[in-house]
């Protein structure tokens, strides 16, 4: 799942935090462009139907949010 | 619970709060945005209560439905509320068209679908005795991540 997302153009980051059967995913997109953004829900909706009873909990953010959170943090 | 009308208000209520600010005023502009995810989560609310189901009660339950009765909505739905959540908590990264270009033409659409699904299902209104009877216990949801 991870590269898949790692190989859309415009996915600058993706992070997996599993706790039991429900993963957290955090992508990060370089721009919030809405032709990527399109391509990382396409992932999402064929890890809903793949995975019925699991749970994944997508969290799509620009680069810039991310890297401000990581100012923040410090 | 909420009825059918009182979401399908709120929903009309919020769209038209984001169309009437003046989007030269940069605070209006992220603030039109956020109104426009709201619409959106009033009209999927809307739509789920004329099927008869609870309110949903979190985002992470919400975004189960919309993928399983709303699919096609999903990608709008999500995006809105990506701008929204990058319009309420961060300092920037919205566009000053975001409304326009990206906020609006998605409310629109999932506004657009809903009308249409409604229509052509002929979705109706469910009774008192029909929600109880829909109603079951869900199955514990994880909390929705926050930003840090």
């Amino acid at each position: 799942m991870k590269q898949e997302l790692e190989n859309i153009q415009g996915v600058t980051g993706v992070e997996i935090d599993r706790q039991g059967d429900r993963y957290y995913v955090t992508v990060t997109l370089q721009d919030l462009e809405f032709s990527v953004f399109d391509k990382v829900i396409e992932q999402e909706l064929a890890l809903f139907d793949k995975y019925p009873n699991k749970s994944f909990n997508f969290d799509i953010m620009p680069e810039y949010v991310k890297a401000s959170s990581l100012l923040n943090a410090a | 619970m909420p009825r059918d009308k009182d979401h399908r208000d709120k929903a009309d209520l919020n769209a038209e709060f984001a169309d009437s600010l003046d989007l030269s005023l940069p605070v209006h502009h992220g603030w039109a945005v956020v109104a426009s995810f709201y619409a959106a989560l009033h009209y999927v609310e809307y739509y789920f209560a004329r099927r008869g189901d609870q309110q949903s009660q979190d985002h992470v339950e919400r975004n189960r439905r919309v993928i399983t009765h709303l699919r096609d909505t999903y990608k709008d739905y999500s995006f809105l509320y990506t701008l929204s959540k990058t319009a309420r908590y961060y300092c920037s990264g919205l566009g000053t068209d975001a409304y326009a270009t990206n906020a609006k033409p998605r409310l629109v659409s999932i506004r657009n679908f809903i009308d249409h699904l409604v229509t052509k299902e002929s979705v109706p209104v469910a009774s008192p005795e029909a929600i109880k009877k829909r109603f079951a216990p869900e199955p514990e949801r994880p909390t929705p991540g926050k930003p840090s």
